[in-house]
């Protein structure tokens, strides 16, 4: 005898088909690399990385390449620098966060930036520049400088205290034809020492540290 | 009224065209049955079929559309998502033939299978949870690395382990910035081994396979001969946590 076929109700056959592509919908988004937006994809990369919640953040959007951004995170014993490209989220929308985890000791801690950024020298024109961030500065601290030595010499900067951190932009000298060559001796923390020390409002010394 | 003008004002308010016709052609077969088993002409069956205009806005009424379109809506996207499912999967095993993450077990050993006289299973012993993954021990191998006959052998240690990736299934990053600080009972630090240190870590992980959790090796190089343990730190600030593990040979 044969067996009759159950006709589904049109509502149901809906629901099903829309259930059914949900479900392959997640298959796809999966063969994909699991993509999610910028900030929701730094988020899964600190998971993945077992950074803890951050408490601060700060931005260098000036002068990154491609009008991207540099974004630095920290919080007690972990930092973390993140590198965004709206370009890259232009063409996607989403994007996999280039990130570097980073252990912070107690007290004020200094990040080198392993991308430089371009702004204005003194004349005026573009060039190279490495970053730094002192993170968790003393909480009287208005201004600070830093004085890094590498292989390229030695150089002292100065930064204002820009909310939560100060950000330091330094360069080496041009040499004879006028150019400036910068290589890892800039962020790389094996390759430079530095000093670095905080000022109150009234210039006295508040803390000094080293690395 | 001819026949097919009955039908066609009759259903001409339902928009979904595939209603319309299913209903257009019940219609129609109602016609044949007055024809032919009741033997009515077409003019007395249209006359008791009634006012096609009262029955086109009955019909209008019952015979919603958008829940047609939203079927068709369905189907489509169904059909999209299997065709791209399908090619999707088709480029991912062509480009990857073989699977390769889990091989990550055999990854860091293989070349301590030809000396298997030199290899020492240890008991698995050691977990950690923190950050929603419980790494956990589950195989330890002793191995004589180099020529015994050779003063420059060295006892190499592998560590295999099992991460429980936790309902997200997101692999855990398995390299020298996530584990921070390897140790000994001996006082020895094991560094990454592009930094040219005497003794040295190499890590090798799996993807994270949903619901079975990711695979993970990591071989401590020139491990001293009575070291009697070994730890190291994983994770940062508040989630770093400790894994120790104790050299124990399996049935001594």
């Amino acid at each position: 005898m044969k067996k009759k076929r159950t006709i589904w109700p049109r509502w149901a056959k809906t629901a099903r088909n829309f259930l059914l592509a949900g479900l392959l919908g997640l298959v796809i988004w999966n063969q994909l690399g699991k993509p999610l937006p910028y900030t929701a994809a730094l988020r899964r990369a600190e998971r993945q990385q077992l950074l803890p919640k951050m408490d601060h953040r700060a931005d260098i959007s000036r002068g990154y390449r491609g009008g991207g951004s540099i974004r630095i995170e920290w919080t007690e014993g972990a930092a973390v620098t993140a590198f965004y490209l709206p370009a890259d989220a232009r063409l996607t929308y989403f994007y996999d966060p280039f990130t570097i985890p980073r252990r912070l000791t107690e007290g004020p801690s200094l990040i080198s930036v392993p991308r430089f950024v371009v702004l204005q020298d003194k004349m005026g024109q573009p060039t190279s520049h490495a970053v730094y961030a002192a993170v968790f500065p003393p909480a009287d601290s208005v201004t600070a400088d830093l004085t890094l030595h590498n292989r390229a010499g030695t150089f002292t900067v100065s930064a204002q205290r820009e909310g939560d951190a100060f950000i330091f932009y330094a360069q080496p000298e041009p040499d004879e034809n006028g150019r400036r060559s910068m290589g890892s001796e800039w962020y790389s923390p094996e390759e430079f020492t530095y000093e670095l020390t905080f000022y109150s409002e009234t210039g006295e010394a508040v803390e000094e540290i080293s690395g | 009224m001819s026949e097919q003008k009955w039908l066609n004002v009759a259903t001409s308010k339902i928009r979904f065209r595939p209603d319309r016709e299913a209903v257009w052609r019940e219609l129609e077969a109602h016609f044949e049955d007055l024809r032919e088993d009741v033997g009515l002409t077409e003019e007395a069956a249209v006359e008791k079929m009634g006012d096609p205009l009262d029955i086109a806005d009955e019909l209008g009424r019952l015979h919603r559309p958008w829940l047609g379109y939203l079927w068709r809506a369905s189907q489509v996207l169904l059909w999209a998502g299997v065709v791209l499912c399908v090619l999707l999967c088709a480029l991912h095993f062509y480009w990857r033939s073989t699977p390769p993450e889990w091989a990550v077990y055999d990854y860091l050993t293989w070349e301590y299978e030809a000396a298997a006289d030199g290899l020492h299973e240890l008991v698995p012993n050691g977990s950690v949870t923190t950050g929603g993954y419980t790494i956990r021990v589950d195989r330890a191998l002793m191995g004589l690395a180099g020529d015994p006959e050779r003063e420059s052998s060295q006892w190499n240690l592998v560590l295999y382990f099992h991460i429980n990736t936790g309902w997200r299934g997101e692999a855990l990053y398995w390299d020298s910035n996530v584990i921070g600080e390897v140790r000994d009972s001996a006082g020895n630090i094991y560094g990454p081994q592009y930094a040219d240190l005497e003794r040295y870590c190499r890590y090798g992980g799996s993807g994270s396979a949903w619901g079975l959790g990711q695979k993970a090796a990591l071989e401590l190089n020139n491990v001293p001969e009575d070291a009697e343990w070994i730890e190291f730190d994983i994770g940062f600030g508040s989630l770093q946590r400790t894994l120790h593990f104790d050299l124990r040979e399996a049935g001594v």
